[in-house]
């Protein structure tokens, strides 16, 4: 079994060269050196407040399933590699709490969890 | 061994074969649609379309928005092809990969994950409405891809009794995981949409949106924004090859040459997608998502740790 | 240098176009776009992904502003034109493709006139220093922070009673796949709106292109059947690609264009029967389509999933009526006329917008046929 990040941190280099030569490159050919200051695009109308802000995310509780399974998906990663060796009883387990799981799921759809307009 | 970690300057040649085959799906993807709307679409007509495209990016004025955060919109654009690009360490070229990782599935799950966060950095940078919007609307694809997603990889690494990919291929010898896998495979699929924000998974850069998390993105950053997201995509097809399609086991063939094949057939198949439906609105997707494909990936990896216990 | 001038002639060769489209000037708009697609140039949504800003048709006083600060968006090198009249337009983006090629010549025809007098005429409220960057401060109201010039986002309550931050946002007067003239303002709390005005920009009631067969029968004219069906079947596709095109389908946006082109341009009746047959398997029966316009629309009125079903019947019936050579009653039809007076139809989308998500409000807009060119109601909403 492989464990060794030496490639991986050789193509992050090579990767990291390539986007920092595009920029590079268009500092040699681009046709202005003085950037554009521009209000961001309304279509024709100019802003009237900064557009960062306290996004309204409607959808938080699709974020707290979220949360809920990937959790879970922690411990999945690695028992793929145990079930042969654990036999039927980590098949049981794993699918009686990802059950548990789905139950919550359709709880929350019950509750309109996931529709938000 | 099936597969094998290739020399050092291999970390040269993937980055190219990468570009190169989402090159090929550019231009077969602007190709088509220039064909079905009566424009120039002779196949050269095309390419220079691509290269004009390439050359106004380089050369176009630097752009900055009133107030932006320079460093989350920086930091979003690039990470998108860094990330396509460092999910192939991976992704077996016939019998030959950059780094054959113990963790491979793991470490490609990381990477597609980085766009997710990504995407929405690229869309909050420019103080932009219209990219704001678009940068949540990516954490909600987010939402509905991801899970089916990792059902899809768990399922195969459980047939497989292993994460690294070289030994997900071994395993195919006899049977590719597509055939009796075929709904992870296809919730594969559409979730390789989903990270490469790609139609009908293109909400987050939707036209509706103006361009959504692109709508601010000009010159250089244009260029590499949009060009990860097709790297995303090959990426993606690349690594279905070794997951669902046998990798580079094939009669006749040599092995490079069976998974150039396999990543330009699902590649085709995937273009074909973003030309045959309207872009797919999230508040309808999600519902189907948690209801249909989670539970659907789930009895999938059910049925694989059921094989493996009858074994 | 030299590279540099290379690439710009490289980019020139297909620009990426900014279409402005002006009341009162669907010709122009119909032959630029014809005129981009004969060439292979696309038209593109947002100032930062074009490098050509085409407004089609003459640019009415109260749109001079509006299109000045879409321009000022556009990053170098760029060009600019008016397309105000349809057979010229050949020759417009002959020269425009020009000018890309050498920066150096300005902006493009036609651009000094409406340039100098936007930094006044833009100041309501909104006085931005967007040229300068930092910008030039605005009198803010009680101490509030205004990093840059700019207001930050204000609370406000939401249907659950809670304060949210609420942005500000206009959709149009120069938005892709829009109507000429119109504009959308919203208040939004996350992707969500809470309240909507419309503006109308530009109107001058003119008469819409597409009713231009039954007025010419009304003021006496001779009309065919054919000839006022080939308008009707033309109208309709063009809805159908603005549709197609806000629900994120450009293979057949660009199919229904091209075919509505060539119907303007005297397609013979056994294409075009063939070619819209095409285009309705392949519109009329996709699932997705269908899925993504169901429930979205109007209050009262049909959903976009009926309004374009309904506007495939009509073509459906057009095409199958184009060689009809019996005379177009004078007075008799007016209800049928293909583009009603919009000014119920814009108090309807007021009201219908509220509490939709901004892409649904996209599709709601798609989906009606709003054409400003028609008198509006003077008793209803617009210029507010």
């Amino acid at each position: 079994m492989s464990s060794n990040f030496l490639p991986v941190l050789a193509l992050l280099a090579v990767v990291l060269g390539a986007v920092g030569s595009l920029y590079g490159l268009r500092r040699l050919v681009e046709v202005s050196r003085d950037p554009l200051a521009t209000a961001p695009f309304g279509s024709g109308l100019l802003p009237s407040e900064h557009a960062l802000s306290r996004f309204h995310v409607r959808w938080y509780t699709l974020c707290m399933l979220f949360l809920a399974f990937d959790m879970e998906m922690v411990f999945m990663y690695p028992w793929t590699r145990v079930v042969a060796a654990v036999g039927p009883s980590s098949v049981i387990e794993m699918f009686v709490f990802l059950a548990v799981l789905l139950a919550g799921v359709s709880y929350a759809h019950r509750e309109g969890a996931l529709a938000w307009a | 061994m099936v597969v094998e970690t290739a020399p050092l300057w291999a970390v040269l040649v993937a980055p190219a074969l990468l570009t190169a085959l989402a090159g090929v799906g550019t231009w077969a993807d602007r190709l088509v649609e220039a064909r079905a709307a009566g424009a120039a679409s002779r196949p050269e007509a095309v390419l220079t379309g691509m290269v004009s495209d390439a050359a106004r990016l380089l050369v176009a004025q630097r752009r900055a928005t009133l107030a932006p955060d320079r460093l989350m919109w920086r930091l979003g654009v690039v990470v998108v092809p860094v990330a396509a690009v460092l999910a192939v360490v991976v992704v077996p070229f016939g019998r030959w990969a950059v780094d054959d990782l113990g963790v491979g599935v793991v470490w490609f799950n990381a990477m597609e994950i980085l766009t997710w966060a990504a995407l929405w950095a690229a869309g909050w940078g420019p103080n932009s409405f219209w990219s704001l919007i678009g940068g949540y609307r990516m954490v909600v694809q987010g939402l509905a891809y991801e899970l089916p997603h990792m059902f899809a990889l768990i399922g195969v690494a459980t047939a497989a009794g292993s994460l690294q990919v070289g030994t997900i291929v071994a395993h195919q010898r006899h049977l590719w995981f597509a055939v009796w896998m075929p709904l992870g495979f296809v919730a594969y699929l559409l979730s390789v949409l989903g990270f490469s924000f790609t139609k009908p998974f293109d909400q987050p850069a939707g036209a509706d949106l103006s361009g959504g998390v692109l709508v601010e993105a000009a010159g250089a950053d244009r260029l590499v924004i949009a060009a990860g997201r097709w790297l995303l995509l090959a990426a993606g097809a690349a690594m279905a090859v070794p997951l669902f399609l046998g990798g580079g086991l094939g009669p006749g063939l040599p092995a490079w040459a069976w998974s150039t094949l396999k990543s330009l057939a699902v590649l085709g198949v995937l273009v074909a997608a973003r030309h045959r439906m309207p872009t797919i609105r999230l508040q309808r997707w999600v519902p189907v998502a948690w209801l249909v494909l989670i539970p659907l990936t789930i009895v999938q990896v059910l049925v694989a740790a059921l094989v493996v216990l009858a074994r | 240098m030299g590279v540099t001038m290379r690439l710009v002639g490289l980019a020139a060769r297909r620009p990426r176009v900014l279409m402005a489209a002006m009341p009162g000037a669907t010709e122009c708009r119909l032959a630029l776009e014809a005129g981009l697609r004969r060439r292979g140039w696309a038209a593109v949504p947002s100032p930062a992904a074009a490098d050509v800003v085409a407004a089609c048709g003459q640019v009415p006083p109260d749109l001079a502003g509006p299109l000045a600060q879409v321009w000022s968006e556009v990053p170098e090198p760029k060009a600019y034109i008016v397309c105000a009249d349809p057979p010229s337009v050949e020759a417009d983006l002959d020269r425009v493709a020009g000018r890309l090629a050498d920066p150096a010549g300005g902006p493009g025809p036609g651009w000094a006139a409406s340039q100098p007098e936007y930094a006044c005429s833009q100041d309501d409220g909104m006085g931005m220093g967007v040229h300068g960057g930092s910008g030039h401060g605005v009198d803010g109201d009680g101490g509030m922070e205004m990093p840059a010039g700019l207001a930050m986002a204000d609370r406000g309550a939401d249907r659950d009673g809670l304060k949210l931050d609420q942005l500000h946002a206009g959709l149009g007067p120069f938005l892709a796949d829009w109507p000429a003239g119109l504009v959308l303002h919203l208040v939004m709390q996350g992707d969500i709106v809470q309240e909507a005005t419309v503006e109308t920009l530009g109107a001058t009631p003119v008469g819409s292109f597409w009713n231009e067969p039954w007025r010419q029968a009304a003021a006496g004219g001779e009309v065919t059947a054919g000839m006022a069906a080939r308008r009707l079947a033309a109208c309709r596709l063009d809805g159908l690609g603005r549709l197609l095109a806000v629900a994120g389908w450009p293979d057949a946006a660009g199919a229904a264009r091209w075919l509505r082109d060539e119907l303007l341009a005297g397609l013979p009746t056994t294409d075009a029967a063939r070619r819209f047959g095409r285009l309705e398997r392949r519109v009329g029966r996709s699932r997705a389509l269908q899925w993504a316009t169901a429930g979205v629309g109007v209050i009262g009125g049909p959903d976009v999933a009926a309004r374009y079903q309904g506007w495939l019947a009509d073509i459906a019936e057009a095409v199958a009526a184009l060689d009809d050579q019996t005379p177009l009653p004078g007075s008799a039809l007016v209800r049928s006329l293909p583009v009603p007076a919009p000014g119920e139809l814009l108090a309807a989308l007021e009201r219908a917008a509220v509490g939709a998500e901004i892409g649904a409000v996209r599709l709601m807009v798609a989906g009606v046929d709003v054409d400003l060119d028609e008198a509006v109601d003077p008793a209803g909403v617009g210029g507010g």
